[in-house]
């Protein structure tokens, strides 16, 4: 700024020079000259004064504002130390008052404060009840009287025992009642049945419904959700006959004795398809012998079943056929009947022995199946029990779970086996069984066809 | 500088003018004295100029401290504007509180006894479980009600602790031996589910009787699964892990 007027000044200053330089030579006397210099003096002068004036103006502005703007300041201090003044006064009023209240209270402000602390552990009894599903803002008064500093008013008090008595007539009640839903319908209320504050379920579909306490944070959330898995079953069946029945009438209600955690377990419990899958390899093999030996049985049980009906028919005829068993023994003793008795006795044998492993085909295989399934079930037993050990290597046994996978491997494995070796064992006696039967019958009417043979030689 | 400048046009035109005449020196003096005043007060100017300047300068900064002290002071006064608010909202709760505290002082003690009378009220009209057990519990709580010794704090949580084990009834399974209820010379197996249902097996299972609270009778339910209640008195005693039981129950 300095500077900035110094060089001001000679730019000023050497203007008038310029000025007076060219007129220096038209200056022909002293007088001139002096009346000149006379005039530049003076308008020097005014020029400065003007610029002292400015100078002295934005001066006086300046200091103007900052007045006004130290005025302010002063006023506004003032105020704060006023506003800070009354604030220290209330402060004083108020513990004045909170002692006087103190006193007024006496005896009883043990018992407001206890008042208090019962309001909030009653609130969580009440809220852990899925009646408040029923009545879903019953618990507000006692959370506010909880968490006030200030008194509970009468009905405050009033309202700490109304609750708790409301909830105590409506624990013995089966009933019927709206609510909203999560899950069904994307929330809407829907008309839902209580067992008590055991359980609850849709009045339509009898679907069985979780209930979770009210949080401060989603208070527009629905408290009451649809179970993602129901239990099925009996259980399903009893809630159908609570929704089914009218009023007054006697039911068999389900009651879950944990009051909801039971009925949400379900939904952990693995279905049959999960359970398949902890057998792991060995038992998706199991599986597979139980689906091969299972088709090869049933086929078998089919062809032994049709040539047993076809030896039977064949009974009744003279004539043999190639067609089954018993025709091709007969058609063997039409081409030896001319033979002597032993003869024909032993191209008989000849002939049975011939169809023997016809109808005893696939029975061995059926029979190594069922044996092997058991022990492929063991086998999975073994390597479940060394992935449990090796669980048991590598974490240590503080968790029981880590083992969990192994052992239900080693458990479900064994069970596909049994389970694969019972029905394949079942229709392993059932071909053989069969197989026999038409043995025998072959082995009677070979024996029928020697005595006959016997009979018209000796010709009696 | 300026006075050099000023000066040295000066100096030669006086040189030029004594060359010409004598009595002219006089006035060249005059002219070089004024030329020099005026540079002085041009100097003595420029001084004030640079004065009210640096005067305006600070003046500029301590405006802006004093702006910026007035918006901090300013917050400041918002803000205890705000707390005198809740104060003063405060003062008003506590004369409120202060002007009923009698009246609720009062009120406690028939509060209290209304208490009593409503739970008594309830256990009557409630299935007849436990009934010794309660009826203990509630002639303990009117006792205590009535003894002027016993301070209001601890009147006051006995029967609200009254109150919270009639709550929890309702809330599990129960299951205990008592006689039968008409046949007094018998012991039957007492089962409860919660309050929703009260029924009693005989120990032999050949009858199975459910209380029926609208008549306060005893109904004897024909045909009803006994092997299923000795499930559920298992379960209730915690000799089986929890499962679903089936309680006979009239719906509303």
């Amino acid at each position: 700024m300095k500077f900035l007027t110094k060089a001001t000044a000679a730019v000023i200053g050497s203007a008038v020079m310029l000025s007076a330089l060219p007129a220096s030579g038209q200056i022909s006397s002293v007088n001139e000259l002096l009346s000149k210099v006379r005039q530049d003096a003076a308008k020097v002068e005014q020029e400065n004064r003007q610029r002292e004036a400015e100078f002295r103006q934005r001066r006086d502005q300046q200091q103007a504002l900052l007045a006004k703007a130290r005025a302010d300041l002063g006023a506004l201090e003032r105020q704060a130390a006023s506003v800070e003044r009354t604030f220290a006064a209330n402060r004083n009023t108020i513990d004045g008052l909170k002692g006087e209240l103190r006193a007024a209270q006496g005896d009883f402000g043990e018992v407001f404060g206890l008042a208090r602390s019962k309001a909030g552990e009653f609130k969580a009894l009440l809220d852990s009840s899925l009646i408040t599903a029923e009545y879903p803002n019953r618990t507000e008064v006692l959370g506010r009287v909880a968490e006030s500093e200030a008194l509970p008013s009468s009905e405050d008090l009033n309202a700490i025992y109304e609750r708790m008595l409301q909830e105590i007539r409506e624990q013995r009640l089966v009933k019927e009642f709206q609510a909203p839903v999560a899950n069904v319908d994307d929330g809407a209320v829907q008309s839902v049945t209580r067992v008590g504050p055991f359980a609850v379920f849709t009045s339509g579909s009898a679907n069985f419904l979780g209930y979770s306490a009210p949080t401060g944070e989603s208070a527009s959330a629905p408290l009451l959700k649809q179970l993602p898995k129901q239990p099925g079953g009996q259980i399903s069946a009893a809630a159908s006959d609570v929704t089914k029945a009218g009023s007054g009438d006697l039911v068999y209600a389900p009651i879950d004795p944990t009051r909801g955690a039971l009925l949400e377990s379900f939904e952990r419990v693995p279905d049959v398809k999960e359970r398949i899958s902890y057998g792991g390899t060995i038992g998706y093999i199991i599986l597979l012998l139980l689906l091969i030996g299972g088709l090869f049985g049933l086929l078998n049980i089919v062809r032994l079943f049709l040539i047993k009906t076809a030896v039977s028919g064949q009974k009744r005829k003279a004539q043999g056929s190639k067609s089954n068993p018993l025709g091709r023994v007969m058609l063997a003793y039409e081409g030896a009947k001319s033979k002597d008795a032993d003869t024909v006795e032993l191209k008989l044998d000849e002939a049975i022995l011939k169809e023997s492993p016809k109808l005893e085909v696939g029975l061995n295989l059926l029979k190594l199946f069922a044996g092997i399934a058991p022990l492929l079930g063991l086998l999975g037993t073994v390597t479940g029990m060394i992935k449990t050990f090796q669980a048991m290597m590598i974490y240590g046994t503080g968790d029981p779970q880590l083992m969990a996978g192994g052992i239900s491997e080693a458990l479900v494995t064994t069970m596909l086996g049994l389970i694969a070796a019972i029905p394949l064992l079942i229709l392993h006696s059932f071909c053989s069984s069969l197989a026999r039967s038409v043995q025998g019958t072959l082995e009677e009417q070979s024996a029928g066809i020697v005595a006959r043979h016997v009979e018209s030689r000796t010709g009696v | 500088m300026l006075k050099s400048k000023i000066v040295k046009p000066l100096m030669l035109a006086g040189a030029a003018g004594l060359l010409f005449a004598a009595p002219a020196h006089a006035q060249l003096e005059s002219a070089l004295a004024v030329a020099k005043s005026s540079t002085q007060a041009s100097a003595a100017s420029q001084r004030q100029v640079e004065d009210a300047d640096d005067a305006a300068d600070t003046a500029a900064r301590e405006y802006r401290a004093v702006l910026q002290q007035t918006d901090n002071i300013a917050l400041f006064v918002a803000q205890q504007d705000i707390y005198l608010q809740s104060q003063k909202s405060e003062i008003q709760s506590l004369n409120r509180q202060l002007g009923t505290v009698e009246q609720i002082k009062q009120g406690m003690s028939p509060m209290m006894l209304r208490m009593a009378v409503a739970l008594e009220d309830s256990i009557n009209s409630d299935l007849p479980f436990n009934m010794a057990e309660r009826q203990a519990r509630l002639a303990d709580v009117k006792a205590v009600l009535s003894d002027p010794d016993v301070s209001p704090a601890e009147q006051y949580r006995r029967v609200l602790n009254a109150y919270k084990i009639e709550v929890s009834y309702g809330q599990g399974i129960d299951s205990y031996e008592g006689v039968h209820p008409t046949r007094p010379g018998n012991v039957v197996n007492f089962i409860r589910f919660g309050r929703t249902s009260l029924v009693y097996v005989t120990k032999d299972e050949t009858e199975v009787a459910k209380y029926n609270l609208a008549t306060k009778s005893w109904d004897v339910l024909g045909g009803a699964d006994a092997l299923a209640m000795r499930q559920a008195i298992r379960i209730a005693k915690g000799e089986a892990a929890p499962a679903i039981v089936y309680a006979p129950v009239i719906t509303n």
